[in-house]
């Protein structure tokens, strides 16, 4: 599984991403990743955001998720974010900012 | 009792009565008036927002991301320790004393709207952001960015998207999102400005001065003076703002560039407000105050320049001020039709 993950806009508009393939970490991390997008359902979520009218400086997150299940899409920001997307784009995050 | 206090002075008690008369000429107001229910809040609240001066309250989110959060500190409160909490209390503060006392606006409403802000927003979150009702401010990853609340025009450019809400309503998108982010950046700086009694020689037009940890090579985020300079390290790469039409960044990326191509007016604005010299919020403030009475969601950077020429006109009359504006424009690539 391939992940791709972007983030643009932000007050400071710098923008960070990381490429992270499934088959190339640690089976446990690989295997918590792979966890993590089948609870919270990636493949059926909507790609793209409600935009919130008078809202700015939002961070805007892209994550392409590809597996032996296709691929596919989703956009969401800061205030659109849902609980169970929001731990994932925690965690990618973090991978970017260490990368 | 209700029949004989005439409502003018019932205002009078709402604005300078004690909390008990204040609720009770409110109720007084309300009954004698025969409204429903639901209408009687509406009118107590609005009412209450007109009178009301500065209202300014601090959430502490303690590093989730449930908005507001938790309430730390309301207007006349002593400082809860917190130096974020202390400092988005009195940037807001500053923010909205600067459009009272200088362009004569009652909060970012106009009607007294109170100042919500919130602190300590995730964990290591690089961000501060407007949502349609409030600021919200991140603690920074410590590793590239402090916390966001150090910088004054940090906090006024949250504040103004505000205004631009409820006035110009600039769509977020392109060369309107464009200058959406170049009013926050213009009256950020200019808080700041006039929080230190800086003129526009004194001044240093950055934006988010500080928020960097010193591991990183740069400035601040933004120079309004000389765009794409603020920074230049190997972990967050180049400042990539434009500062004339030459340089426009067509991208797709952060809603079509808006923190990049707002380089090329938040250079104008520089360059006008030193021609006019002086304090900035004085002239060149009040010229682009006006013109978020004439632009529409949709203006481009065109049509930003002819609304800061005839703002201009409007307010000092065809004169040196109108020149600087243009020379302004000019010098950044726009063309200024009247």
């Amino acid at each position: 599984m391939k992940i791709r993950f972007e983030r643009t806009g932000g007050f400071a508009g710098i923008s960070t991403s990381v490429l992270l393939d499934t088959d190339t970490m640690p089976q446990n991390e690989s295997e918590q990743l792979s966890a993590m997008c089948n609870n919270m359902n990636f493949f059926s979520l909507p790609s793209k955001p409600d935009t919130k009218s008078g809202a700015a400086d939002l961070f805007r997150y892209k994550i392409t998720v590809e597996s032996k299940d296709g691929k596919h899409t989703v956009e969401t920001t800061d205030l659109s974010v849902t609980p169970g997307l929001e731990n994932f784009v925690n965690y990618l995050s973090d991978k970017a900012q260490k990368k | 009792m209700l029949c004989i206090v005439p409502p003018h002075l019932l205002r009078e008690i709402i604005s300078r009565g004690d909390p008990a008369m204040k609720k009770w000429a409110i109720n007084t107001i309300t009954l004698s008036e025969q409204v429903r229910m639901t209408r009687q809040v509406f009118v107590a609240d609005k009412i209450m927002s007109v009178l009301q001066q500065k209202e300014r309250r601090i959430y502490d989110a303690k590093n989730k991301t449930t908005l507001p959060g938790k309430l730390v500190r309301m207007e006349g409160d002593a400082s809860n320790g917190d130096p974020a909490a202390d400092e988005a209390y009195n940037g807001a503060g500053w923010t909205y004393d600067l459009y009272k006392d200088v362009y004569g606006r009652n909060s970012v409403d106009d009607k007294g709207m109170k100042l919500d802000s919130t602190v300590h927003y995730s964990e290591k979150y690089d961000n501060a952001f407007w949502n349609g009702n409030q600021m919200v401010y991140g603690d920074g990853d410590g590793k590239i960015f402090d916390r966001f609340t150090k910088a004054i025009d940090v906090i006024g450019h949250e504040l103004t998207h505000g205004v631009t809400q409820y006035t110009a309503k600039l769509e977020y998108q392109d060369q309107s999102g464009a200058l959406n982010e170049h009013i926050s950046d213009v009256f950020g700086s200019i808080v700041k400005q006039y929080s230190m009694k800086q003129n526009a020689k004194q001044a240093d037009w950055l934006i988010g001065q500080g928020l960097f940890t010193p591991k990183i090579h740069g400035v601040a985020l933004r120079s309004m003076k000389a765009p794409g300079t603020a920074y230049d390290d190997p972990l967050i790469g180049k400042d990539p703002q434009p500062g004339t039409m030459q340089d426009y960044n067509d991208t797709t990326e952060d809603n079509g560039g808006v923190h990049i191509n707002s380089g090329i007016p938040n250079r104008a604005f520089y360059l006008i407000a030193s021609d006019i010299g002086g304090y900035s919020w004085e002239k060149a403030g009040k010229i682009w105050y006006k013109t978020l009475d004439l632009l529409n969601v949709n203006s481009n950077f065109e049509d930003m320049a002819s609304c800061t020429l005839e703002a201009a006109g409007i307010l000092f009359g065809s004169g040196s001020e109108q020149e600087s504006v243009k020379k302004g424009w000019d010098g950044v690539g726009v063309p200024v039709k009247k």
